[in-house]
């Protein structure tokens, strides 16, 4: 089983499959495709370009499931030589191992052996765009009608355990106008970088870094833009990027704290917002999946509540609820990602459990 | 002539010359050389930066009395400033102050006048002052090109002679963090927000003037990051920095940014453009200063300018350079003019300055002595 599993995350992974190319996030679709292409009917779906499947395994069309997996095959982006998976001491490293191509070749080679054996209808989506927020992948399937009574995303960050509710997301673009001018005359233009620092120290001070994970809302300043491309230029304009992951007693206030620590002549753009994602610990599947979690490695997986929000909100907009649940590993999205390999054989079986015994 | 002078300036203004398209080079110089089709001229190219030097004594010439230097580039504007338009007596776009109404007036100048001076009579037209000048007028230098006098026809001087300028460095500054996904800011260390951090000690120390000072300024041009993704911590960071530096900070700058700035980063200096000056009591000074008086009915001082030109590639090599233009503002700006009717005086003063080198002045072959900072400038 696990061979399977290593050789399709393998070819998976050596797809850089990142956000800009729509060839390899085509590709990267193609192996899952061919995977399954015969034995199940595949819906493929395109919104601006970006495509995304769903495998179901019901002879008539139907947009309800009772469960739905969720995985992406979209990668951020890596070094070169991220694209070469590399095992070494049970650990096979490389971009989107553990975000999440390997929980991915998990799902579909379950899916695969399982899904005709399952009599309530079960579906397997697999989207290209999660890494940068999911509405033309999830968001857009959801839109379209899609529904189930539970989904299981497969994204990173829950190491085997159960994240029943993520931090909020919310990314804003912070725009200065200044005036520019010749850089051997200061005195004739106003620096907008400059303008952009003080608006971005003064949101630093009222959400600081935390050094050691915290339940805390944060703020990373992911990129800042000037639309200067001259080196004797003052800038004329810039603009940053904010990333806030809110925790739910934010949720109310948070961009009046934005608007009162920042100059008014600073523009704000919000690019999305979604609130925090939230499934009782006492709703029926969850407690079935944490029971065969028990079964499978002897010990009750736990509840977490996530920094990073998974495509499961795209489904708590309509209603539907669902938790992230995954493999183990480490480093999503830096230069050492991994992912457990005996955590992926265990993920089958929990994950083959768990459909099973809701055929009772 | 003043007409003819700003209908060849919104010609060339026309032409999106923006300083690192070589294809519009290219094409402006084509332009240039219909402009001067009777005379010789020699091409250069450096690392494809393409310029012209043209000569009233024929393609092998590299020493002359008088040069005059233009540079055919342009910082960006917006699409509209490429269409330029004459209003209230001011020509506007983008160039036209730097340098392209000045260009105008030189090659309209050359062509009427060139084949009727003794002397050997040059016009250096580059195309990447904006970026270095390293590949225009620095190689023509490195080339052998060299003149008792070099006129450029920058801007910022409106008809005073421009003697002496800031020298400039282009400072990188790279500060490296570690890349994490951003919900878990506490993996990660943002090279962003350290790069700001150390850059509050330096801004303090150089605040943005409010004034016109004749002191070292320092600014930030740019901040980039390779982080593309909105979800990432950024793993890296270099901010450009422009420093533009007065004469008693010329041994001391470097020493002094770096000490205000933390250990753990790294520092490239480049040092574009040396400080330069030209003595005061130059005989063709003189002369120009003089006319100038005369046909604009100004005594104008000399001037200090802040912004560095090309004129100290030629001082490496001890050859004097200054600055002399038009009439106009706002450089670099979107509502950059000149002066229409400065044209035509500035063609005038120019025109009378060269019959004058040419009955009047008598000059000796100089001896040139080479600092060593001076030699370091010239190879390539």
């Amino acid at each position: 089983m696990n061979d399977a599993i290593l050789k399709l995350t393998k070819q998976l992974m050596k797809i850089s499959s990142t956000k800009d190319d729509a060839e390899a996030l085509s590709a990267a679709l193609d192996i899952v495709k061919k995977e399954l292409q015969g034995y199940y009917p595949i819906e493929e779906y395109e919104s601006q370009g970006i495509k995304s499947l769903l495998i179901h395994n019901t002879t008539h069309r139907t947009k309800h499931f009772k469960i739905i997996l969720n995985a992406h095959v979209d990668v951020v982006t890596g070094t070169k030589k991220q694209f070469s998976p590399l095992e070494k001491d049970g650990k096979l490293y490389g971009r989107g191992s553990y975000d999440m191509k390997a929980a991915t070749a998990v799902m579909v080679i379950l899916f695969k052996q399982l899904a005709k054996k399952i009599s309530y209808p079960l579906a397997l989506q697999v989207v290209t765009d999660e890494e940068t927020g999911g509405l033309n992948g999830t968001h857009y399937q959801v839109k379209e009608g899609l529904r189930g009574d539970f989904v299981i995303t497969g994204d990173c960050g829950s190491n085997l355990n159960i994240v029943n509710q993520a931090k909020g997301i919310m990314w804003l673009k912070l725009h200065s106008s200044g005036r520019k001018a010749h850089g051997a005359y200061l005195w004739r233009g106003d620096n907008a970088l400059w303008k952009l620092h003080h608006a971005l120290a003064a949101l630093h001070k009222i959400f600081p870094v935390p050094s050691e994970e915290k339940w805390v809302t944060t703020m990373n300043l992911a990129k800042i833009e000037t639309d200067n491309n001259a080196f004797n230029h003052v800038p004329e304009g810039a603009t940053a990027y904010l990333d806030f992951r809110f925790i739910a007693k934010d949720e109310k206030n948070i961009m009046a704290k934005i608007i009162k620590a920042i100059s008014p002549d600073i523009e704000i753009e919000i690019m999305f917002c979604n609130p925090p994602e939230y499934v009782a610990p006492d709703n029926d599947y969850l407690k079935r999946l944490g029971e065969m979690g028990k079964k499978v490695i002897g010990e009750e997986p736990q509840l977490i509540a996530a920094h990073a929000p998974s495509d499961i909100r795209h489904y708590n907009e309509v209603g539907c609820v669902g938790v992230g649940f995954g493999p183990k590993g480490a480093y999503q999205h830096a230069d050492d990602e991994w992912v457990d390999i005996k955590s992926l054989e265990e993920y089958y079986y929990i994950l083959e459990r768990f459909l099973l015994s809701l055929e009772k | 002539m003043r007409d003819q002078i700003v209908r060849l300036a919104k010609d060339l203004i026309t032409i999106p010359s923006v300083s690192g398209d070589i294809e519009k080079a290219v094409e402006i110089l084509e332009f240039g050389k219909q402009q001067l089709a009777n005379f010789a001229f020699t091409p250069f190219v450096s690392n494809t930066y393409p310029s012209l030097l043209f000569s009233n004594q024929g393609t092998d010439r590299r020493t002359f009395k008088i040069i005059l230097n233009a540079h055919l580039d342009v910082v960006p504007g917006k699409k509209e400033q490429f269409h330029p338009y004459e209003k209230d007596g001011k020509l506007y776009g983008r160039g036209v102050f730097d340098m392209k109404a000045a260009t105008a007036a030189m090659l309209l100048l050359f062509k009427n006048e060139a084949h009727k001076l003794s002397f050997p009579f040059g016009l250096q037209l580059t195309t990447d002052e904006e970026l270095s000048g390293f590949h225009g007028t620095r190689y023509q230098v490195a080339q052998g090109v060299r003149a008792d006098f070099v006129i450029m026809g920058e801007c910022n001087s409106n008809l005073r002679v421009t003697n002496q300028s800031k020298g400039r460095h282009l400072i990188k500054i790279i500060i490296e963090g570690n890349t994490a996904h951003a919900a878990y800011p506490w993996h990660g260390k943002n090279a962003l927000w350290e790069m700001y951090q150390a850059l509050n000690p330096l801004m303090q120390a150089f605040p943005t003037p409010k004034e016109e000072i004749y002191k070292t300024t320092v600014s930030i041009t740019r901040i980039k990051t390779e982080n593309d993704a909105t979800n990432k911590i950024p793993g890296n960071c270099t901010a450009f920095l422009d420093v533009r530096y007065a004469p008693e900070d010329k041994d001391t700058i470097i020493a002094k940014i770096k000490s205000l700035l933390p250990s753990t980063i790294r520092l490239e200096a480049d040092h574009l453009r040396p400080y330069h000056s030209v003595e005061a009591k130059n005989k063709y000074i003189t002369s120009l200063r003089k006319i100038t008086q005369e046909i604009y009915g100004q005594d104008l001082p000399l001037r200090f300018a802040h912004a560095t030109s090309d004129a100290p590639f030629f001082a490496a090599v001890g050859c004097d350079a200054i600055e002399f233009g038009p009439v106009g503002q706002n450089a670099h700006q979107d509502n950059e003019w000149v002066d229409s009717n400065s044209l035509e005086t500035y063609y005038y003063i120019l025109k009378k300055f060269l019959a004058t080198v040419d009955t009047h002045v008598k000059s000796s072959p100089k001896i040139i002595n080479l600092s060593s900072e001076k030699k370091a400038l010239l190879p390539l």
